[in-house]
């Protein structure tokens, strides 16, 4: 299927030639898996409104050049684009279509071309991006194209759509880490319950392990919770930070160092106090260095800048 | 049989037999002037005790005065075993002296190109680049004598010897050597005089730790017996450079006139802090001039101080992983281009510019950044190829995909930005580093870390330990986003400048708590917008209560808040900083997606030209009663330590391409006037 869906891709980029975005020449963009549902949308402004796929394309041309003067891996669209309401649909249509060739860019480029649109997809916080993006976090070659493509399809917020994230990362481990990482940013109960199912799974892998717990940090950050972003459901957030605090204090003393590193971060962006608190708790019921340590615990939580 | 002779030197020439004693080796222990005893080793004697015996002597700057002195009780003593602060020290003699390494024809063969290539002096320059090692005459009027000079087996690729044969001491008298070669008489008795080069770095301390012993070994016709005397020699270590070295010359780059704003201020900067050699520009297109190269140096001793030869380690930045170049040239092809070179281009000016007499440019990487690269025998390349770029492929290669991302998603940890210096300090498990210690980023786990070849280095010269702290959570992972050291009148004597989020947000709070919530940020900068060629540029202008309810921004900032406090918990275990060494420096964070970044311009990423000078980005913070109020609380905290900011222009090109001042400029340091290997510090 895949093979077949990759043919027509080809057949598709033939027509259509290296310049993508030629106006005389609608694209077939229901030929474009992910794109079936906004292809008649994208017909329309296709032929109304060409500049804007111009403007993708323009843009595509100077990202090498642009990425040549930014520091380090990747160029953050926002900070390179206006991104207006008119590049919603070219972008996503320049994510879905830009697979096969790589437009003159060099490898490291073309990686980080995907990875800027998929988050300058991500601010439009539109829906209609999640098919072509759970592609991409399906099946990437490109881990942090994985990452950031679940990381904006569980920002929608959807308990669909991260439904579909949690498979895809059960499906295969070796994805997995970047599902996880991604699914900090889906903050809904249900994100918070499947990261720390695997933050708890027995046999899990260590790294993986790792980030679901940073995941968790990020999935209960309390300054990202306390923007009005987040007004409508901070329900989700009070029940959940508490959940992820219990189960993190009773992690701690019989995890590896590297990983109470991240329960320590992860616990004061919950909530450094309460954490302190549960940490106490917990210490009450256990014995000798055990409860000292957890008592230690509980101290650097107080003494956390946060709260 | 085991033989033991005791000697009394009457003389540091020549020697008569008074005593035999029996040991347990075959060794002959000399009794010299009263001094004490030294050895020499009397290899395979068997027979009864010669009669006449000769005393090899050879001799090297045990005194680390910068010459060698036959005369000099230190030399001497030191020659052998040395004490703390002696013992002789050589160079790797990788600098340029006659300026052949420049016209080459590409890349790679810049990379190894120096002084060490040639069996040969090229000048004056490049003899004094070398330690040199005397032989005391002999008098063997009347014996046949043959004398070799021999390197430990362990050294013997790792130097050059040198014999001057010629009646000056000239370069031209100098002739190379071959360890073990033998020397006649005639020259034995005048005395040899030879120079040693070191013919690379220190790389890996298990290989070769930069020690080279010397056997100087005369053999006296008819008899069986083999006279020699020993001495050694340590490599000098490459040390890095740490801000509280006064800043000698800035580096930045042109960028045609995209930055001249910047240029400008820095110059001013520059002026201001009266940095001696002032600056110097690269024409390159490549902003970072920060992250291209680390300067670092090695000194000996020499007859007019310390002899140096700068090293400017170019960054180990990578195109491709080197264990999947068929599969990435394949992928070029099929976008018909061809795979680029293996390093950043940018990093070359070490070699084309920085690289001459009295210094050296160096490269040390891995293709694949220390990874092993997976076995793809037997698998269809052309197939992997598509795969890597997303095109149709007929299966996916995990494989692959992983170790392209092990090597490249974290190749940003290679940049210098990456690789700075605390300075000198008392680790609180009372190790002394007088030098201070290198710091860098990595991150948890085996995977996310600079290319081992570096850092093993750097390890090697056993000088600056590494200390790391967990960088991977900033998108462009380089420690000089968080960290800084500067010089301040304190009791440590130093100071590190830590970002703040915190005391940002408090900062921002007030300000809407005063009701300033309207107050601008950012205001009259853009970004510019690549999608037309007229657009009109983005602006940038927010306010304090957009900011303080931006969930990316807050979000960003809370978790640099806790990032922060780790790399602090590992400088407080490392290092031994306690809160009074902490100085927080307010600046937002921004979440970019592959990681975080500063969202107003990183005041901590400055540059420090003068103990109580400090060149910081300027913030464009919000303006009240005429003042931008981080520029004011900066100049607060720091010039109640007497340091003075300079505020530099850089939110064009630096901070909107995720950088800064720092990033943007590389500060070569003065050699400090005391050397290294005098150096002391007490906490």
């Amino acid at each position: 299927m895949r093979v077949l869906s990759s043919l027509v891709i080809v057949v598709v980029m033939m027509l259509v030639g290296g310049s993508a975005m030629a106006q005389d020449r609608t694209p077939d963009f229901e030929a474009y898996a992910g794109l079936e549902r906004v292809a008649d949308d994208l017909a329309d402004q296709w032929r109304e409104n060409h500049e804007a796929f111009e403007r993708v394309s323009l843009l595509r041309e100077r990202f090498p050049q642009v990425l040549s003067q930014t520091r380090g891996r990747y160029a953050d669209l926002r900070q390179i684009v206006n991104l207006d309401d008119e590049l919603f649909l070219p972008m996503l249509w320049a994510l879905a279509s830009d697979g096969p060739q790589m437009f003159g860019m060099d490898l490291q480029a073309f990686r980080a071309w995907r990875v800027g649109l998929i988050q300058g997809i991500r601010t439009y916080g539109d829906e209609r991006a999640a098919p072509v993006l759970l592609r991409i976090a399906a099946g990437d070659p490109h881990g942090m194209a994985r990452e950031r493509a679940a990381a904006a399809v569980g920002a929608l917020g959807e308990p669909e759509w991260i439904q579909a994230l949690v498979e895809i990362a059960e499906e295969e481990a070796w994805i997995r880490p970047q599902i996880v990482t991604g699914l900090g940013d889906a903050r809904r109960s249900q994100t918070a319950e499947y990261l720390l199912e695997v933050a708890t799974r027995p046999g899990e892998e260590d790294e993986t392990v790792r980030l679901a717990v940073r995941a968790l940090g990020d999935w209960g950050n309390q300054w990202t919770w306390r923007t009005t972003e987040y007004d409508g459901i901070r329900g989700e957030w009070e029940k959940g930070r508490l959940q992820i605090i219990e189960v993190l204090v009773g992690m701690y003393l019989d995890s590896p160092r590297v990983l109470q590193v991240e329960i320590l971060k992860s616990l004061q962006l919950n909530g450094a106090g309460l954490s302190a608190e549960a940490a106490r708790g917990v210490a009450e019921r256990e014995e000798g260095a055990r409860g000292e340590a957890l008592r230690e615990l509980a101290r650097r939580l107080d003494a956390s800048p946060l709260d | 049989m085991d033989q033991r002779f005791a000697y009394v030197a009457l003389t540091s020439l020549f020697l008569v037999v008074i005593g035999v004693g029996c040991g347990e080796d075959d060794t002959v222990y000399l009794s010299e002037d009263g001094a004490g005893e030294r050895t020499i080793r009397f290899v395979g004697y068997t027979g009864d005790p010669p009669e006449i015996g000769v005393e090899p002597l050879v001799v090297v700057d045990g005194a680390r005065t910068g010459v060698v002195d036959l005369e000099d009780p230190l030399d001497l003593e030191h020659r052998f075993d040395p004490a703390e602060g002696f013992g002789a020290l050589f160079l790797a003699n990788i600098d340029d002296d006659a300026g052949r390494c420049i016209d080459l024809p590409d890349d790679e063969s810049l990379w190894d190109c120096s002084d060490a290539d040639l069996e040969e002096i090229v000048n004056e320059e490049d003899l004094l680049d070398m330690a040199r090692i005397r032989t005391a005459p002999l008098a063997v009027d009347g014996l046949e004598v043959v004398g070799r000079l021999v390197v430990d087996e362990g050294s013997l690729d790792r130097v050059r010897l040198y014999l001057r044969t010629g009646s000056g001491d000239r370069y031209q008298d100098f002739e190379h050597y071959e360890s073990g070669d033998k020397i006649s008489g005639e020259l034995i008795a005048e005395g040899l005089d030879f120079a040693m080069e070191g013919l690379g770095l220190i790389e890996d301390r298990e290989v070769w730790d930069g020690r080279v012993e010397l056997t100087w070994q005369v053999e006296v016709e008819g008899q069986e017996e083999m006279f020699e005397d020993r001495a050694h020699l340590q490599q000098a270590p490459v040390l890095l450079r740490h801000h509280l070295d006064p800043a000698r010359i800035v580096f930045a780059a042109t960028l045609g006139s995209e930055n001249l704003e910047f240029r400008q201020d820095l110059v001013s900067a520059i002026e201001e802090a009266e940095v001696p050699d002032g600056y110097q520009w690269f024409n390159t297109w490549d902003p970072w001039t920060q992250d291209h190269f680390e300067n670092g140096y090695m000194s000996v001793p020499g007859p007019d101080g310390q002899r140096v030869i700068q090293v400017y380690f170019r960054s180990g930045n990578l195109t491709y992983p080197g264990g999947l170049e068929d599969v990435v040239r394949r992928a070029y092809q099929l976008q018909g281009r061809n795979v680029p070179p293996a390093l950043r281009e940018a990093g070359a000016v070490v070699h084309t510019e920085l690289r001459g007499p009295g210094s050296t440019g160096v490269v040390a990487f891995s293709r694949d950044r220390g990874f092993e690269p997976p076995n793809l025998d037997g698998l269809d390349v052309d197939d992997m190829a598509r795969y890597l770029v997303g095109a149709p492929s007929n299966q996916t290669y995990p494989a692959v995909s992983t170790h392209y991302d092990r090597v490249m998603e974290w190749d940003t940890l290679d940049s210098m930005g990456n690789t700075e210096t605390i300075p000198p300090h008392v680790s609180p498990s009372g190790e002394a580093y007088p030098n201070g210690r290198i710091i860098r980023g990595d991150g948890p786990g085996a995977f996310i870390r600079p290319d081992t070849q570096l850092s093993r280095l750097f390890n090697a010269q056993g000088q600056q330990e590494i200390v790391w702290v967990d960088t991977s959570w900033l998108l462009v992972a380089h420690v000089d986003e968080t960290i800084s050291f500067l010089e301040t009148p304190t009791e440590r004597g130093w100071s590190v400048l830590v970002a703040d989020p915190a005391g940002a947000v408090e900062i921002f709070e007030d300000l809407e708590a005063e009701g300033r919530g309207d107050a601008v940020l950012f205001e009259g900068k853009f970004y510019p917008d690549w999608s037309c060629w007229n657009c009109p540029d983005i602006p940038a202008r927010t306010t304090v209560s957009e900011t303080l309810n931006d969930s990316n921004v807050m979000g960003a900032s809370a978790r640099a808040i806790v990032e922060v406090a780790a790399q602090i918990d590992v400088l407080r275990e490392e290092v031994g900083i306690d809160d009074d060494d902490l100085v927080d420096i307010p600046f937002l964070m921004d979440d970019l997606g592959a990681g975080l970044a500063a969202y107003q311009p990183g005041i901590v990423n400055g540059i420090s030209l003068r103990p109580d000078f400090f060149g910081a980005p300027k913030p464009h913070g919000p303006v009240v009663d005429g003042e931008d109020v981080f520029e004011a609380t900066v100049n607060h905290i720091l010039g109640e330590l007497g340091i003075e900011v300079y505020w530099i222009e850089n939110w064009d090109v630096y901070h909107v391409g995720i950088g800064e001042v720092h990033c943007a400029s590389n500060v070569e340091r003065e050699v400090p006037e005391t050397p290294w290997w005098s150096k002391e510090v007490s906490q």
